[in-house]
């Protein structure tokens, strides 16, 4: 296949994407709801543990630094196991357009990987925004010290994190799409379900090593725990972290990942083709 | 060049596990020459979007052979879909949130077209199928007709060598149905190499546009021919047209009768009356059904000799009309 033809079909597919999920509301309405979806998420959390730090009288700069990175950076997550969770359900029976996708000589790989990519976009804006707005309420309003040094930040950790991070979100999104095809309504919980897990175990708002031990050996399986730990070395600078050890954790995990999502992919759409599930209409 | 585009061999696809099997292709037998508009008629249910779909890549068969501009189904899927497209009747042509010159761009850019080109086509073929003044209207705000436009539209973006027609005129009106009929022709025969299988279960569609004709009943293949060649077949036996001015009775004994050799039978709740097709061994066989109609007390209205259609073949062929082999799959 021709490389031309693989980028044409990954740019309309980001550009349908964006318009999937924004025909529903003017701009504006858009753009507000951009702004306070995620920014809401780490509002509530950053509010319970204030108000629970002054009930107590202990407040932890570096632990208030640890949630807000954790809980920011966790919208990539949530966006593409959304986008990657709906989008073979919606194409399959609300628009009627997969197996006309399916046969186009482009590939449905290559259209799944563009609306994943407008998923990393849409995350990408959106926790520029969550940071910015977070940064302003939180130090600017509250005065509440956040330790994180803008200047210092280590981008090339950042960069490589961000990479491999995207990498093995979008082949866990693969995984969603072939369970997607096989099956019919499971779409709505099967994204909440997989982020929830992942927010629970990945060491998103709390360590996890306060996790019970079978808890911890979830944790330690998953690759958004080795993540959020690069992702925090890059912004926090903690002095005497592995990050070396998390990143090939983190490689090591996404490359596993990549074989569970691809390979299941594959095999779903094996049979998918085998059962005539392509173009199975569901009520909608 | 090919001498045969489309080839199928003892083509069989099942569907249900162990107790519960349906057998929806027994043994499918079909040959499309290259440039042939291809027809497969049948009632629904008999099997032809199982043949489209095992033919377009979306679905593999159980057992048996296909191959498409010489290239296996199975084997080499991605070869097959460079050549081919899809048109369906009846569904939804693209994303209703965009409008149709955007769906209609999407689409030529999956299938790798250049931006000029496709530019070009897309200009073309909205203008050629009667739809320009609606390029800026979002695909959800169309009716059925205009989306029925957009859909063939879209199967022609990438010049298919081959191009399947699934019933592609279902609930149209007979104009838009007309107009999208002729269109196919023109193209298939201007583009030469232009293949068509058409599945359609409108004898007049596969009577107007079809080179060939397979008739096709619970998933085999029972006759194949020219339109004008299954219907010589028919010259010798008589078909009479009765209109009966009942929609509740039981028409079953005709089928019975002796000399009969097929009915089908057409209730019309508006008018009240009901259209038997009879074909009989000889006319007299008709004297016997006016007989048995007065016994049982059903008032005809007219009976006129008919000239054979390609319902006719396919009463031949299994003994009754679409409608009924159409509930008898239902029930």
């Amino acid at each position: 296949m021709a490389v031309s033809t693989i980028l044409k079909a990954v740019k309309q597919a980001i550009w349908v994407g964006w318009k999937v999920e924004t025909n529903w509301a003017d701009p504006l309405v858009f753009a507000i709801y951009y702004l306070i979806r995620p920014l809401a998420g780490l509002l509530i959390v950053g509010f319970i543990y204030l108000i629970g730090s002054g009930a107590t009288g202990v407040f932890n700069p570096n632990y208030f630094a640890f949630m807000f990175i954790g809980n920011s950076f966790f919208i990539y997550v949530v966006q593409i196991m959304t986008t990657m969770g709906m989008l073979i359900h919606d194409d399959r029976s609300h628009y009627e357009v997969l197996k006309h996708i399916y046969l186009a000589p482009s590939s449905l790989w290559w259209y799944i990987l563009g609306r994943a990519l407008n998923g990393v976009v849409n995350a990408s804006i959106s926790l520029l925004l969550t940071l910015g707005f977070g940064v302003a309420i939180f130090q600017g309003l509250l005065h509440q010290q956040i330790p994180i040094n803008w200047f210092s930040v280590n981008f090339p950790v950042l960069a490589l994190s961000l990479v491999l991070g995207m990498i093995c979100f979008v082949a866990l999104g693969f995984l969603l799409c072939g369970i997607n095809i096989m099956t019919s309504r499971v779409q709505f919980m099967l994204s909440e379900y997989v982020s929830g897990i992942l927010y629970l175990f990945g060491g998103v708002v709390f360590l996890p090593e306060i996790l019970p031990s079978w808890g911890q050996a979830i944790s330690n399986a998953l690759p958004i725990t080795y993540f959020l730990r690069t992702i925090r070395f890059a912004f926090l600078n903690q002095a005497g972290s592995a990050f070396q050890t998390d990143l090939l954790y983190l490689a090591v995990t996404t490359l596993a990942t990549i074989l569970v999502g691809v390979g299941a992919f594959k095999i779903a759409m094996y049979k998918a083709r085998k059962d005539g599930l392509i173009d199975r209409k569901e009520e909608y | 060049m090919l001498e045969n585009f489309v080839e199928t061999r003892g083509l069989v696809r099942t569907f249900g596990k162990k107790n519960d099997v349906v057998k929806a292709l027994d043994g499918v037998s079909i040959s499309i020459r290259e440039g042939e508009i291809f027809g497969l008629l049948g009632p629904n249910g008999a099997g032809k979007t199982t043949i489209i779909k095992i033919l377009t890549t979306l679905l593999l068969p159980t057992s048996g052979e296909a191959y498409v501009g010489g290239f296996s189904v199975v084997k080499e899927a991605n070869k097959v879909r460079n050549i081919i497209n899809l048109v369906s009747g009846g569904e939804t042509p693209g994303y209703g949130i965009l409008t149709v010159s955007e769906n209609l761009w999407f689409f030529s850019q999956l299938y790798g077209l250049p931006s000029s080109v496709a530019k070009e086509k897309i200009k073309r073929l909205t203008v050629d199928l009667d739809f320009k003044k609606y390029a800026t209207t979002r695909m959800a705000k169309l009716s059925t007709g205009f989306k029925q436009r957009m859909s063939l539209a879209r199967g022609l973006l990438n010049d298919p060598k081959m191009l399947f027609l699934d019933e592609p005129t279902l609930g149209l009106d007979v104009l838009t149905a007309k107009r999208l009929r002729t269109y196919v022709i023109d193209w298939a025969k201007r583009e030469k190499k232009g293949t068509v299988l058409l599945t359609t279960h409108y004898m007049a569609e596969a009577d107007e546009m079809c080179d060939r004709v397979a008739i096709i009943n619970n998933g085999k293949i029972l006759a194949c021919d020219s339109p004008t060649a299954l219907k010589e077949n028919l010259k010798a036996t008589p078909i009479a047209k009765i209109d009966v001015s009942s929609i509740q009775a039981d028409f079953s004994f005709i089928q019975k009768m002796r000399g009969v050799v097929g009915c089908s039978e057409t209730r019309s709740i508006q008018t009240g009356v009901t259209s038997l097709k009879v074909m009989a061994q000889n006319e007299k066989v008709f004297s016997d059904i006016m007989s048995k109609l007065n016994e049982e007390k059903l008032k005809v209205l007219s009976i006129n000799e008919t000239e054979p259609t390609l319902e006719d073949v396919y009463i031949r062929l299994v003994g009754k009309g679409f409608e009924q082999a159409e509930e008898k799959a239902n029930a």
